[in-house]
């Protein structure tokens, strides 16, 4: 098969003037509710569904398509404007870019994030186009001993995002581990820490702990400060990001694309994993490590591409094997085989015209979403410059309607109000909530991972380093550890009783 | 801009809109339906359940006029949603799409939230048997060869099942107990994870819909030499495990439950219309490409198939020895 | 020895959590544990909270040895009015409609901040209700209930 034999039915099916409105529909919806917090793109895509079942079958993937990665975009502009990840993929977000908006930096942190998001779409749609058929075969590479090992990577990539201690960060993300616990568990079918609370049975809500956690823990901790937030002119300068933030974006960006690019094809958290597993590296790297948490450039950059790159690439296990690497995933295939398109390798050559379509969409798609979102920069700056009067009512407003639409309950607002609390209190202690988030997301697939790897070697630890893949992440995050710990220890050693900070 | 959002997002909302202006117009007495009927699917949205229930459901509302709305509620193997379906009011607006996991529930978890035994059913939608999808790289050709393995090599090959209580733990359970092997259960969240499991070669087999095993066998990653039903089954002629262990027989289905007190008039309506949908050559060619049969039976039929259901899985469940929790 | 700080954050920390990780390791004994083939339901908690409880006990004696960060201070007045702002919210939506349960938490939330004024909330809260209305329940058609009686 030819590449450009292929990418030309690609672009002939995707530029066709009805693809395209439903391609731009698919992103405009997606931008607005990535935007308002709560509804995500799988309850809209859910919803959504039916509709698309009268379409053509590729215009209606292209609409569900472009509906996800406008949802991760726009999911980035609230973390960034307002401290509130409403995706798990932009938790990393909320850190670096957060702390730039503060710096009066937003216009710069968007438009990073606008662009580190198009140029790692872009390059992950070329990935997908080139290597789809190959590259599909590294999901195959992963059982559960693998995942287990990757899990325990990340959470260790996890542990490095908190600025603050290390040990503080291992504790937090233990905390988040239990609370992603709740609920029934998948062998056994046995209901834990409900107390006896029939709504807690699938568990607590993600986006009633990242709401209490973040956005309404930053609200409570802001307000007596709430004069320091002056209305500025917006000048050119604070629009946009100077020739110096963009130099040091640029390396950050091809970096997490690479690394998005990669665990986007691992079903089960790989697009996730991969936005931390970035911010983790670029710290590492970074010449400025203490910058990161205060509003580092590749604090932003780098996660964002990743995670963008990651859901890009999380489309070839689905298009090429049929298997959903996450519940939008799981919806696409369903939408496929309500036309009687069974995913799987076949599609490619029985229906290429869909999976190129798709393809060539995903990019016109993105370039849409920078069209689309650049000029409304400024009006995200202007509404952050607003008083916090005004600001944060609105904030706890419409993210208490976010919590009522995920299932139509007022439960989510009392869990919020609850976590709210329990933000305030790690905010005294100063611990950090971004592990806890994570090792809350992690704890079950975590859990699920170890457990079906031990019954599968009947018991024997030894599976764990057997395997060449687990044995070197595993060795990969006691390595993080060490040198996270080390220069502790031997600091500690020369000169105890020191203050460190 | 602002009224181009506007105009998208309100197609995007047409059903819930269309039900406002629906329900003002209707007058008090108008037959059933008269405004829009909410379906519940008791497991994560994109499943096998969700493609058979978009089947006939466009066609049960054109019928039907009226909308109709579905709601995906997953978990804890489709109990979340049967609960949900017990507290809704038996108007016939809210209706749920369920599997066999429904029979087995009762055995299964020592506190349900409701009484499966006074649910209404509409219908027994469709029944179809499970695939066996076996690992590639393993020597067998056909399911004698396997039982033969199992029998000298006990606990020795793995299936993934799709968690407790699912349809292919009570076949795997079936088919440990009448060839008298001992295959071991691995527990999985949902059918497609267990499918690419075999297909990585970390466990041995799955059962599970032929719709889901075909992808695997096409690429060569698994093979399909036995099924749960009874006769060879599809293009491919599948024989059945019954051919080899007579009397083994496992068949999953999907009803139409409506909450307890639901009026008659309401389900025969429904009734009728699906009986309709399901007699067309279209829907029977979709379902039967799929290897499922249509079924619509009366709501008195489809009451006494599930209590049978009951029955036998009952007597699955503890043959197998699996205890309530 | 540095000095103490007054109130020490990784004290607080370190008792924290592991009076969190005693606690899930003491409640998940009444799950079934399992053997380490076969794993129960209990296992795998009752594994993190030892882990969490011994953590917690270095982040305490860390503290107690080392002096530790400084805890911050909580705004304690905020905190009960957001918190209140929220659950009056949750509990008005559905027993009288968005139209009371939006004013009611914009009144209550503002106080938590100098910048308060009756006019200020009016405002806020009228802006809000056309804004959630137009958004929430015109646009997007999630059924939030404007009046719930």
């Amino acid at each position: 098969m030819n590449f450009f034999s292929n990418l030309e039915i690609g672009f002939a099916t995707a530029l066709s003037l009805n693809n395209l409105s439903f391609c731009f529909v698919g992103v405009l919806v997606g931008t607005a509710i990535g935007i308002l917090p709560g509804l995500g793109p799988l309850a809209t895509i859910a919803m959504l569904l039916p509709l698309t079942y009268s379409l053509e079958p590729v215009t209606g993937l292209i609409m569900i398509a472009g509906i996800y990665y406008g949802a991760q975009y726009g999911g980035s502009t609230t973390a960034i404007l307002v401290n509130l990840p409403g995706e798990s993929s932009s938790i990393v977000s909320c850190l670096d870019g957060y702390q730039m908006a503060r710096n009066g930096r937003a216009g710069a942190a968007l438009a990073i994030a606008a662009l580190g998001s198009f140029f790692a779409g872009t390059v992950a749609t070329i990935l997908i186009a080139a290597f789809s058929p190959a590259l599909a075969e590294v999901a195959f590479l992963f059982g559960p001993v693998e995942y287990f090992a990757m899990m325990v990577l990340g959470l260790t990539a996890a542990t490095l995002l908190a600025h603050g201690s290390f040990i503080k960060g291992v504790a937090m993300v233990l905390t988040g581990l239990i609370l992603g616990l709740v609920g029934a568990d998948v062998n056994s079918g046995t209901y834990r820490f409900t107390f006896g609370s029939f709504s807690l049975t699938e568990g607590i809500e993600f986006v009633a702990v990242a709401m209490g956690l973040f956005a309404f823990t930053d609200i409570l901790t802001n307000i007596r400060g709430d004069t320091a937030r002056e209305v500025e002119a917006p000048t050119f300068s604070n629009l946009w990001m100077t020739g110096r933030e963009a130099r040091q974006a640029a390396f950050p960006v091809m970096r997490g694309t690479a690394i998005g690019s990669l665990l986007g094809l691992l079903p089960g958290g790989g697009a996730m994993i991969s936005s931390f597993a970035s911010y983790a590296i670029e710290k590492r790297l970074s010449k400025t490590p203490e910058e990161f948490g205060h509003g580092a450039i590749a604090g932003l950059a780098g996660p964002e591409s990743a995670n963008n790159a990651g859901a890009q690439t999380s489309f070839i296990p689905m298009l090429t094997l049929g298997i959903p690497s996450n519940g939008v995933m799981a919806l696409m295939i369903g939408a496929l085989m309500v036309h009687n398109i069974a995913p799987g390798p076949y599609v490619m050559v029985s229906n290429p015209e869909i999976f190129w379509g798709l393809i060539a969409s995903m990019w016109i798609g993105n370039a849409m979403l920078v069209v689309l979102n650049l000029p409304l920069i400024p009006l995200w700056v202007r509404l952050i410059q607003v008083h916090y009067w005004i600001l944060f009512p609105i904030i706890l407003t419409v993210c208490c309607v976010g919590l009522y639409s995920i299932s139509n309950r007022v439960l989510p607002i009392y869990f919020a109000a609850g976590f709210t609390l329990v933000g305030c209190l790690f905010w005294r202690m100063r611990a950090e909530a971004a592990p806890l988030l994570l090792g809350f997301i992690l704890g079950p697939l975590m859990e699920e991972h170890f457990r079906r790897a031990l019954l599968l070697s009947d018991g024997d630890m030894a599976i764990f380093y057997q395997s060449p893949l687990s044995i070197s992440m595993l060795g990969i995050a006691a390595a993080m550890c060490l040198v996270v710990l080390l220069p502790q220890i031997r600091r500690g050693r020369s000169a105890a009783f020191t203050e460190e900070t | 801009m602002g009224k181009m959002i506007r105009t998208l997002a309100l197609s995007a909302a047409i059903a819930a809109v269309s039900g406002v202006s629906v329900r003002c117009a209707a007058a008090e007495d108008a037959p059933y339906p008269t405004k829009p009927i909410k379906f519940i699917i008791p497991y994560a949205p994109g499943g096998g359940t969700d493609a058979v229930a978009a089947a006939f459901s466009d066609k049960l509302a054109q019928k039907l006029g009226q909308p109709i709305i579905k709601e995906n509620h997953a978990g804890s193997n489709s109990v979340i949603g049967t609960a949900l379906l017990a507290e809704s009011k038996p108007d016939g607006y809210t209706l749920l799409v369920v599997t066999g996991a429904i029979a087995n529930n009762p055995f299964l978890y020592s506190k349900l939230p409701y009484q499966t035994e006074a649910f209404v059913p509409v219908s027994i939608l469709t029944s179809y048997p499970f695939v066996l999808g076996v690992r590639s790289k393993l020597p067998f050709k056909n399911i004698q060869e396997l039982i033969d393995y199992a029998k000298a090599n006990p606990g020795k090959l793995t299936a993934g099942t799709s968690g407790r209580g699912a349809g292919a733990q009570l076949a795997l359970g079936l088919l440990n107990k009448s060839a008298g092997i001992k295959i071991r259960d691995i527990p999985f969240k949902g059918a497609g994870e267990s499918l690419s499991n075999v297909a990585g070669g970390f466990i041995d087999m799955v059962f599970s819909g032929y719709e889901t095993v075909r992808p695997f066998v096409q690429s060569g990653k698994m093979k399909a030499f036995a099924h749960t039903g009874t006769e060879p089954l599809g293009r491919e002629q599948i024989p059945a495990i019954a051919q080899t262990v007579p009397g083994f027989e496992y068949q999953n289905w999907l009803a139409l439950i409506a909450p307890a007190g639901t009026p008659v008039a309401i389900t025969e309506k429904l009734n009728g219309a699906l009986t309709e949908i399901f007699a067309q050559q279209d829907v029977k060619d979709k379902l039967a490409a799929q290897n499922i049969t249509p079924i619509a039976s009366t709501s008195a039929a489809a009451k006494d198939y599930l209590l049978k259901e009951m029955a036998t899985s009952k007597s699955i469940i503890e043959s197998i020895g699996l205890k309530p929790e | 020895m540095p000095a103490m700080p007054k109130r020490n954050a990784d004290i607080e920390a370190g008792l924290f959590f592991t009076l969190f990780g005693g606690l899930t390791a003491a409640l998940s004994l009444q799950y079934n544990l399992g053997t380490i083939a076969a794993m129960g339901p209990g296992l795998f908690p009752l594994m993190l909270g030892t882990l969490l409880a011994v953590i917690g006990l270095v982040i305490f004696i860390k503290g107690i040895l080392f002096g530790g960060e400084e805890a911050r201070s909580l705004p304690l007045w905020p905190i009960i009015l957001i918190t209140a702002s929220l659950l009056v919210f949750a509990f008005l939506l559905l027993t009288v409609g968005l139209t009371v349960a939006v004013p009611a938490q914009v009144f209550i939330a503002l106080r938590a901040s100098q910048h308060f004024t009756v006019k200020r909330a009016i405002a806020l809260s009228l802006g809000l209700l056309a804004f959630c209305y137009v958004v929430f329940v015109y646009l997007l058609g999630i059924p939030v209930p404007m009046i719930g009686i």
